[in-house]
């Protein structure tokens, strides 16, 4: 691409009057001598001429991507500046037309682009001339057009913003009475002007116009000064070229901005220099527009078919500063407004820092809330400790059960409850640090050994029978339970104890009601069973000898002598049946042959009498058996061996009777239904309560296992102690 | 009460019932020497040391000590007394127990008139008698 720099428009008031002046001719050459001849481009290239009227680079950049984006053949671009101030100037835009026709006389162009309404004035002006048939685009045009457009062009119109601008002078100051027009109101701002002219006509019901018209002089600032309160200013004057006097626009702007609120539809001139702001096109969008329309028409369509497309969106633009020296809220400014060189705020100087603060309050907050938390959630749980260390210390004082913790290494008490107080007799002051032994508590004190020792090794125990002496010297007997516990790291023991003392007398008492009517029973039995034999079967044996010394008398018919063998014979049967009848009750033979010979007799009788089969068999050689026990066995067998023949269903049965060093067993064993020993044990069958009884008067147990289906045993232990001062029945042996 | 016959085998009677100790009397005092009577077991061994008899008619069922203790006592103490039980029990445990003391006879108290001379008989020589019984 190659650029025409025609002039380089200025913005700045020293940099204009300078630059400017050097640039335009130096520029003017240099483009002429150094352009390359558009000839020499591909044939398919298109040539497009873009006339700046100042809309700057950024615009035509924005037209030329447009452009390139919706025509994809090559094109070459060319630029010529047009220099704003002096363009009024006859003799300038001749000379201008001139060097462009120098310039591209035999090119071949195949666009012209104006931008801005000078540009488009220029084009059109020397189109015949300069650029006779090629089609023109213009862009970022606000004046007006004509009715019929000029054949071969077309492009964007753009709102000039007046409209906008005047509404948003109105907007934000509302009690304004008149509207000040600073304008030179000659070339292009004469447009500008009557476009405002009419635009206040809308307005005056409320304001009054007032015209202050020409170029920028002293006499304008005069006229300004005169103005009354609550103006407004419309500012419309074009900062001036190198040629204008020194008192320019720019000094008229920064007068009329001391007094009154400045608004502008220039604001890229007012802003920034006291104006308040003002609205013009939106300079993002003509180009875009301009650039699809340039690629249209460069793809063949022809120029006079394509409409001219209309930018009518305006863009507000406000100086910060102003607002706030005019007191003007950001509220009351039109949605989208840009305010520009706003001050940033202390937020906003400092926003990282605050930040960096907040987030440090913020966290020292939510440390301080957490601390507290903490503080109340222990707080919390302290109290809800210590009223469960209430709650159980109460628990622990008044239990019904007498408590003490001990430990276990110092065998020293070092908690007692009421109830241990009221069971031993001993005051918890008087027990604590003290041992068992100082107190004498343990009555049996092998037992205690067994006790600790037991604990030790399983580490808890249950209902264990202790006998314990009270202060005074009375013998309880009480339940005892023992728990192996930590207590701030020494191991304790934690004993509860029940006081079974009554509830012991009773059973005791009741067991011995029970063993003395079980003694009762057996003392009647024996008594009769010995009137039966000794008395009864006596006086029958002495009956039937006598009848035998009869018979054997002579003399005696043979009638005689045979009804007296018969009634022989009849009296040895009566004495047969009180025999047996007497065994039953009482057997002689425990008494008599021992309890060996009595239990294998009786098995036999049984089996025999019950057509099944029972074994019996003896280990240990248990003969020498005290007379209690070997009663309480021979019952026991006698009462187990009927229920099973009876209840069993079973044919063959086994007894075993085994003595071992201190211990003498029954087992009765059968094969039949069984049943459910717990439940019979717990429940109401005399048969198993009496067998209970009979043991438990000789210290035995009975234990019996029984499966439904499985068969049963029973197994009567008793012990023999070795000094047990019980008579011993000698055996046969 | 004790009737002296020089020549006669010694007897010793023991059984707790008096008629029964008479009855034996009768039975065997024409042929024997009854040398003294005991009414329990403890007196049947004093007699039997002190008497020092041929035969021992001894009732099983006695107070204090029975007669199968008496007779295993005095085996025991080395008393060589011939033991005829005199006894009501038809039973083979009282005949098995009264062999294994020693005892030669077993007479029934309802046999007795038949049975008692020939047994005392039989066991002095040194052979065991029994009565005939049913078991029951």
């Amino acid at each position: 691409m190659k650029r025409l720099f025609i002039a380089e428009g200025t913005t700045s008031r020293s940099d204009f009057r300078s630059a400017s002046r050097r640039c335009t001719i130096l520029l003017v050459l240099f483009t002429l001598l150094s352009r390359v001849p558009l000839s020499t481009a591909q044939a398919t290239q298109k040539n497009v001429l873009v006339l700046s009227g100042g809309r700057g680079r950024v615009s035509i950049n924005l037209m030329e991507s447009s452009l390139r984006s919706h025509f994809a053949g090559p094109v070459n671009f060319s630029i010529v500046d047009l220099e704003n101030p002096r363009f009024e100037q006859k003799a300038y835009q001749d000379n201008l037309a001139e060097a462009i026709q120098a310039g591209y006389s035999g090119e071949k162009l195949d666009l012209v682009v104006p931008v801005m309404t000078i540009a488009l004035q220029f084009a059109v002006q020397y189109h015949d001339k300069l650029f006779p048939g090629v089609p023109i685009v213009f862009m970022s045009n606000i004046s007006p057009l004509p009715v019929k457009m000029w054949p071969g062009a077309t492009g964007v119109e753009s709102t000039s913003g007046v409209r906008e601008t005047i509404d948003l002078a109105l907007r934000l100051h509302p009690d304004t009475q008149a509207v000040a027009i600073i304008s030179k109101a000659s070339g292009p701002d004469n447009d500008w002007f009557q476009e405002e002219h009419s635009e206040l006509l809308r307005h005056r019901d409320k304001v009054t116009e007032i015209d202050l018209l020409g170029p920028a002089s002293p006499q304008l600032l005069q006229r300004v000064a005169e103005l009354p309160p609550h103006t407004v200013i419309l500012f419309q004057l074009y900062p001036e070229d190198s040629n204008q006097p020194a008192f320019g626009a720019l000094d008229v702007l920064a007068a009329v901005t001391e007094r009154f609120p400045t608004y502008s539809m220039l604001p890229h001139i007012t802003v920034g220099h006291g104006g308040v702001g003002g609205a013009s096109y939106d300079p993002a969008i003509d180009p875009v527009l301009a650039g699809e329309l340039a690629a249209r028409v460069l793809s063949g369509e022809p120029v006079d078919h394509i409409p001219v497309v209309h930018n009518s969106k305006a863009v507000v633009s406000v100086d910060w500063r102003q607002l706030r020296r005019w007191n003007i809220p950001e509220s009351a400014l039109p949605p989208g407004s840009k305010v520009l060189f706003r001050e940033p705020t202390l937020w906003e100087q400092g926003r990282k820092y605050f930040l960096i603060g907040i987030a440090v309050i913020v966290v020292q907050a939510l440390l301080i809330f957490a601390l507290f938390w903490q503080r109340a959630r222990r707080r919390k749980a302290e109290v809800e400790r210590a009223k469960s260390e209430q709650k159980f210390s109460k628990s622990f004082r008044q239990s019904p059960l007498a408590i003490s913790i001990a430990s276990t290494y110092k065998d020293r008490y070092l908690e007692v409850n009421e109830t241990f107080e009221e069971l031993t007799g001993w005051r918890r002051d008087e027990v604590a640090g003290r041992s068992h032994s100082e107190i004498k508590l343990w009555v049996d004190l092998e037992h205690r050994s067994a006790f600790l020792k037991q604990l030790l090794a399983q580490g808890s125990l249950r209902d264990l029978e202790i006998r314990i002496r009270r202060k005074d010297g009375q013998i309880r007997t009480t339940l005892g339970s023992a728990e192996l516990i930590e207590v701030d790291g020494e191991k304790c023991c934690l004993s509860v104890w029940t006081d079974i003392t009554e509830r012991k007398q009773a059973e005791e008492a009741l067991a011995s009601v029970s063993h003395k009517l079980i003694e009762a029973q057996e003392k009647e039995r024996t008594r009769i069973a010995r009137e039966l034999h000794d008395d009864i079967n006596q006086q029958i044996a002495l009956a039937t000898i006598e009848f035998e010394g009869l018979k054997q008398r002579s003399g005696l018919d043979d009638e005689v002598r045979s009804c007296m063998s018969a009634l022989c014979v009849r009296l040895s049967e009566i004495g047969k049946d009180v025999q047996a009848i007497s065994h039953r009750l009482h057997s002689s033979k425990l008494e008599i042959l021992g309890v060996v010979v009595a239990c294998r007799s009786f098995c036999r009788e049984v089996a025999e009498r019950n057509k099944v089969t029972v074994d019996f068999t003896e280990e240990g050689n248990p003969r020498r058996v005290p007379e209690d026990v070997s009663l309480c066995l021979f019952r026991i067998l006698q009462e187990s061996l009927n229920n099973a023949i009876k209840h069993s269903g079973a044919q063959h049965f086994e007894v075993r009777l085994r003595a071992v060093s201190d211990e003498i067993q029954l087992t009765v064993r059968d094969g039949g239904l069984g049943f459910d020993a717990p439940a019979a044990l717990s429940g109401h069958g005399l048969g198993l309560i009496s067998m209970r009884e009979r043991a438990s008067l000789v210290k035995g147990t009975i234990s019996i296992t029984s499966k439904p289906m499985a068969g049963t045993e029973i197994t009567l232990r008793v012990p023999i102690a070795v000094n047990r001062e019980t008579q011993a029945i000698s055996g046969a042996a | 009460m004790m009737e002296v016959k020089m020549e006669s085998p010694r007897v010793l009677l023991a059984d707790d019932s008096p008629e029964m100790l008479e009855t034996v009397t009768q039975l065997l005092r024409d042929d024997f020497e009854i040398v003294g009577y005991a009414q329990d077991g403890e007196e049947a061994i004093k007699a039997a040391t002190t008497y020092n008899p041929d035969l021992l008619v001894l009732d099983i069922e006695m107070p204090f000590r029975n007669g199968i203790q008496v007779a295993s006592h005095l085996r025991d103490s080395g008393c060589r007394v011939k033991v005829i039980f005199l006894t009501v029990h038809e039973d083979l445990d009282y005949i098995e127990a009264a062999w294994s003391v020693g005892a030669l006879g077993y007479v029934l108290k309802s046999r007795i008139v038949t049975d008692l001379l020939p047994a005392v008989q039989e066991v002095l020589q040194g052979r065991r008698f029994i009565s005939s019984f049913q078991l029951t």
